[in-house]
């Protein structure tokens, strides 16, 4: 392992472009540690972050919210801009990993440790955020859908950086999304099962979390959806999620029991849509 | 790499491998063993200290982390009039069993206090979520909060009246 | 009922106490364990990596045992370290230490040991099922009631119960230090235990000739213990100790959480069957049959005491007319289970009690019709033809049903539950639970207690029982100073030491308070009686010369007690305390969780010495309870196992329900066992709530959600 700690933002993308593969970014740490603990990181390149002033920070721009990829999850719980424009954002960041965790965990770290069961993701998904990737030579925007490839595989180039999560509000302010994390308890708890919904002129955003690969959305739940906004028939609907996921038994929980729950609740966030 | 930070009110600095976990650089380089390790995974708290004023498992925080911040251990809690409330407030409920999980406890119970004395219940099971005790059943620990919620506000009101 | 403040409060939440860890010493090496990585099979080959120079390192083995390979238990089958065979995941092979842990613990990662693997049997199930997994001696009572009626038109209804692992998950993981003396050829351990005479015998088993003295202290804090503290610290002390004889070196052992979850001993899993018999009109019991089983794990150690325990209890509080109670231990090849608040009893408890349940439910009684028809009362007999001395029990339960509104809740419940899609439900258990060693134990410990009166006025308590959490020193204390009539910060009970410290026996089976708190308090009452004294400290002044000065007392039997081994017949437990509870939840049909919202708690457990101490102990053992009734496993067939408390997931603050705890006859002269009660009745109490909210019996543990689900879908089928 070794460590650098480059003064700023210029000289982390040059790091990142000079240095050979197998290199990690630490902001919180909250990941890295449990992975050094368990002999999983060995002779990485690592390359502090939490530093640098332009990875902080919350800021409303016009019609989106831009959330600096270093800001910790609390900060944005607690943050009023985020309360104002986007209280379900900080409202279903309440049960993220516990408050011990929240105050240094990162918004950016959480994306970018791609853990199936990655909190934040399924309701940047519904919020449809995008990130903001910089290296060197290039800035370029890549739509939170678009980030994942398999597990544990992003599009992230090797040289790159998310340098900030945006967040248009036309989800956010106009439409209640919905939003359940299941697991075995309240706090301090891995999810089993989480889903995020949104309804949005009888078109829908749905993604769920700990039930594939990475977080996704829920395309041919959509798809179906949209087409029978109010005339859906269960086991249809069933179907269409079944397309979508692909739950495993482990030793947390059983694939029967992920599919359950997130029908059911798929069922409960419909019903509450179509009866208000 | 040379770290320098604040610990328990006064300046420090060391030179060490930046990875080194906060627990351990404040266990075995400055002797403050109110830092328990017990999950060493971030789910228990027993190693709970104050990072730049927040509660923070000390075994998920790599020192370079610290640098340039400050840190605040059960120890120094313990010194400050607040400190003396809580653990006067555990002592009187009989909060404490084993006592292991107890200085983070302390620490999280002085954070929830300084900036939001509520006597919730609710809330105050939710600030102290985080923190794991096998013995208790956490009942005395949150009435503990609640008395030392109703101390303070009795603190204040005097202050008020004077 | 007083509540005197602990006197270690407050050097426990400043930090200021040390615990194991907290420990060092001069030229202190860090010892750790290399263990078996596979469930079952042969070592083929050890070997060392090359980068690293050998001669850093002090290696114990079985060669370096100057004494005997076993530890000492009831069953003493166990080697400290495996030779060739390994019979479970977790098996130390070596100790190994090092002035760096680091380093220590990369050399360790980096042996690689080479392994013949054999078949194992590691779930619940397959050990239990099957009668082959046999071993040991199997225990029996057969009990027949001279009055029983005749009765026809009886129910016959049978069920099988299943209960899994459960980890102690005290905080501080299990660490012990060793100090070699050459010159006095005395070997000095520190650490986490709950039985310093244990480990004491089993450092001398291990080192045999080679040391003359042992000498076992505690540490100044012991983190919680639960049971998890009683029998793996012999293994762990004598690798130890054997790393400090090698090396000439101190030596510090402190386990990772991971490695304490994976090496160390857990509760037993059960399969209980029952068949009765139950007259349909009454609701009463008249014939029982129970074969209760526990997976001793790889070796069979401790449990046959647990057995004894679980068989003991296993008619729960009900008058059995006629009754055979079967008990068995399997082996498996998980590290072998051991002790845990409770000890064999929560799982008697749970299956009786949820029997119970659904007998009513199948023949139409409600849950608190079919304890009133069956509840032990005066003078009944129990199934080791113990008669009962007190009504207390019947008491609890009518105290209960009370304070919780039983009756009315369970029908608002049934209507609420028509109309709504959160099921409510409200669940009843009963639990007793025997104080002290089992039958003839105490006899044959014949505890001893010491007491120094200071020159200064202050008196010292020398007992073997540690405080671990359970607020034992300052209880004692109080049970002396209440006696001598001083006052309290005058007491003060000394650090355990097996060389200070007379045996009083070890800290379990919630003997501290009832055994030797009782034996403190009758010396005391001896001393006061005996000196004649106005004000002790005015004599103590006066009488100088006289001081400090030690009294003892040993442990005397009530010779009316009498217990036959064979038959388990007659005086299983001098004391039983006892306990009912009502318990509310709400069970979410979307999730299949269920959340418990209250929990209502009568105890007898004679006097009250420290009301907010007895409290906090009822809290604590319903919490620990509730998460082994539903969140708490450690094996799941197929998969890896859980290691950490990301997945062994121990109830936060917020899966706290209310809680409501009255204890009843807090005059009595004796104060009875009360560490381990409240664990016996919270899970079945939640299964019987669970039962009412949804209609559906579910006979096995932990009642997670994935279980609930799959049990719904065979109910709607």
């Amino acid at each position: 392992m070794k460590m650098y700690k480059p003064a700023t933002l210029q000289e982390t993308l040059s790091l990142l472009t000079e240095l050979p593969a197998k290199k990690l970014l630490l902001a919180g740490g909250s990941d890295i540690n449990i992975l050094i603990k368990q002999d999983k990181i060995t002779d990485e390149n690592i390359i502090y972050i939490n530093h640098l002033p332009e990875l902080h920070g919350i800021d409303m721009c016009c019609t989106k919210l831009v959330i600096g990829a270093a800001t910790t999850i609390s900060e944005i719980s607690h943050s009023g801009v985020i309360r104002q424009y986007c209280p379900f954002l900080a409202d279903s960041l309440h049960d993220f990993a516990s408050p011990l965790i929240a105050g240094f965990a990162t918004l950016a770290g959480n994306i970018a440790n791609s853990s199936p069961t990655a909190d934040t993701v399924p309701l940047l998904l519904v919020l449809d955020a995008r990130l903001v990737l910089k290296s060197l030579t290039t800035t370029r925007m890549l739509p939170l859908t678009e980030f994942y490839t398999g597990y544990k595989q992003t599009r992230l180039q090797d040289d790159e950086l998310i340098i900030a999560v945006e967040i248009p509000l036309q989800y956010a302010c106009r439409y209640k999304p919905q939003y359940i994390k299941i697991g075995s308890r309240t706090a301090l708890t891995i999810a089993k099962a989480a889903l995020a919904f949104v309804k949005y002129d009888n078109k829908f955003r749905i993604a769920a979390g700990s039930l594939n690969e990475y977080p996704r959305r829920l395309y041919s739940v959509e798809e179906y959806l949209s087409l029978h906004p109010d005339d859906y028939n269960d086991n249809d609907l069933l179907n269409a999620l079944k397309k979508d996921i692909t739950p495993i038994t482990d030793f947390r929980s059983d694939k029967e029991y992920r599919l359950q729950v997130c029908f059911n609740y798929l069922q409960k966030f419909l019903k509450s849509t179509n009866s208000s | 790499m040379i770290i320098k930070f604040s610990l328990n009110g006064k300046n420090t600095s060391l030179d060490t491998d930046p990875m080194k976990r906060l627990l351990d650089i404040l266990r075995e380089n400055y002797n403050l063993l109110s830092v328990k390790e017990s999950c060493g995974e971030g789910e228990c708290g027993a190693c709970t200290v104050l990072l730049n004023g927040l509660p923070v498992t000390s075994c998920l925080i790599n020192i370079i982390q610290v640098d340039g911040g400050s840190v605040i251990t059960a120890e120094g809690i313990s010194e400050t009039s607040l400190g003396k409330l809580i653990a006067a407030s555990f002592t009187e409920t009989n909060a404490v069993q084993c006592g292991f999980c107890f200085p983070g406890f302390l620490v999280t119970t002085y954070h929830y206090l300084q900036h939001d004395p509520d006597c919730d219940e609710n809330k105050i099971k939710n600030a102290l979520s985080g923190n794991i005790c096998r013995c208790t059943g956490y009942q005395k620990i949150i009435e503990a909060v609640q008395l030392a919620c109703r101390k303070l506000a009795d603190q204040e009101h005097k202050h008020e009246d004077v | 009922m007083k509540s005197e403040p602990r006197k270690d409060a407050l050097a426990k939440i400043t930090g200021k106490c040390r615990f194991l860890d907290d420990y060092s010493c001069e030229n202190m090496l860090h010892g750790y364990l290399l263990y078996a990585t596979i469930d079952c099979g042969k070592i083929v080959n050890i070997s060392f990596p090359n980068d690293y120079d050998l001669a850093e390192f002090t290696i114990v083995q079985t060669a370096d045992i100057p004494g005997e390979n076993i530890v000492p238990e009831p069953v003493s089958d166990q080697p400290f370290l495996a030779d060739k065979a390994v019979c479970h995941y977790g098996q130390v092979i070596m100790g190994i230490a090092h002035a760096d842990l680091q380093t220590l613990k990369k050399f360790i990662s980096a042996i690689e040991v080479e392994y013949e693997e054999e078949e194992a049997i590691i779930d619940v199930h397959s050990c239990l099922d099957d009668k082959a997994n046999q071993s040991g001696e199997c225990m029996h009572i057969s009990h027949t009631d001279r009055n029983k009626e005749k009765t026809d038109n009886l129910k016959h209804i049978e069920d099988v119960f299943y209960t899994q692992h459960q980890e102690q998950a005290y905080l501080e993981p299990q660490g012990m230090l060793a100090e070699y003396l050459p010159q006095s050829s005395t070997m000095k351990i520190t650490g986490t235990m709950q039985c310093p005479f244990f480990v004491k015998s089993a450092v001398q088993m291990i080192m045999g000739k080679a040391v003359k003295n042992v000498i076992v202290e505690t540490s100044e804090g012991i983190g919680g213990a639960f049971g998890g503290k009683e029998d793996f610290p012999n293994l762990l002390a004598g690798i130890t100790a054997l790393l400090a004889y090698k090396s000439q070196q101190p030596v510090k052992i402190v386990l990772e959480r991971s490695d304490d979850i994976l090496i160390t001993t857990k509760r037993h899993p059960s399969r209980v069957a029952i068949v009765s018999y139950t007259n349909m009109l009454t609701g009463k019991l008249q014939a029982v049959n129970i074969d209760y089983r526990l997976d001793a794990g790889a070796y069979l150690t401790l449990s046959p005491v647990v057995l004894a325990r679980g068989i003991l209890h296993a008619g729960g509080g009900y008058c059995l007319p006629r009754c055979e109670i079967s008990g068995y231990m399997h082996k498996s090849n998980t590290p072998p289970n051991g002790a845990f608040r409770g000890f064999g009893a929560p799982q008697a408890l749970f299956a009786i009690e949820a029997h119970l349940d659904n007998i009513g439910k199948i023949i139409g009684k409600s849950p608190l019709e079919m304890r009133l028809a069956n509840i032990l009362r005066l003078h009944d007999t129990m199934p080791s033809s113990q008669s009962m001395k007190e009504d207390h029990l019947y008491e609890c339960l009518q105290k209960v049903i009370e304070i919780s509104d039983y009756k009315n809740k369970r029908l608002e419940f049934e209507q609420y539950n028509q109309n709504n899609e959160i099921k409510k439900g409200i669940g009843l258990a009963l639990a007793l639970h025997g104080g002290g060693y089992t039958g003839n134990g105490e006899k044959v410990l014949q505890s001893k207690v010491k007491l120094r009166l200071e020159k200064n006025g202050e008196v010292q308590i020398f007992v073997a029982n540690v405080e671990m959490g359970q607020g034992a020193h300052t209880t004692l204390a109080q049970m002396v100073n209440e006696e001598l009539d001083i006052p309290l910060e005058k007491v003060n009970v000394q650090i355990p030491n097996t060389s200070l410290t007379p045996n009083s026996g070890p800290t379990v089976a919630s003997r501290t308070i009832y055994i030797v708190g009782t034996l403190l308090q009758k010396l005391a009452a001896q001393i006061k009686k005996e000196i004649n004294y106005e004000s002790l400290e005015e004599y103590i002044r006066q009488h100088q010369q006289l001081f400090p000065q030690e009294f003892e007392r040993s442990f005397i039997p009530d010779p009316e007690d009498s217990f036959d081994e064979k038959t388990n017949e007659g005086t299983a437990y001098h004391d039983f305390s006892w306990a009912a509870c009502v318990l509310e939840i709400e069970y979410d049909p979307l999730q299949y969780k269920i959340k418990v919202k209250k929990c209502w708690n009568v105890l007898d457990i004679g006097r009250v010495i420290n009301y907010n101490i007895a409290l906090g102990q009822v809290y604590g053992g319903i919490t620990q309870a509730l998460g082994w009734a539903l969140t708490e496993d450690i094996y799941k067939k197929g998969y890896p196992r859980s290691k950490g408390f990301t997945d062994y997931t121990l109830p936060t603050t917020e899966d706290m329900p209310e809680f409501q705890v009255e204890f009843i006859h807090t005059d009595s002269a004796i104060a009875k066992g009360l560490g381990e009660i409240p664990m016996d009745y919270p899970a079945p109490a939640v299964r019987n709530a669970f039962l009412q909210a949804t209609g559906i019996m579910i006979n096995d543990l932990p009642l997670s959600p994935e279980r609930i689900m799959k049990a719904i879908n065979r109910s709607t089928l």
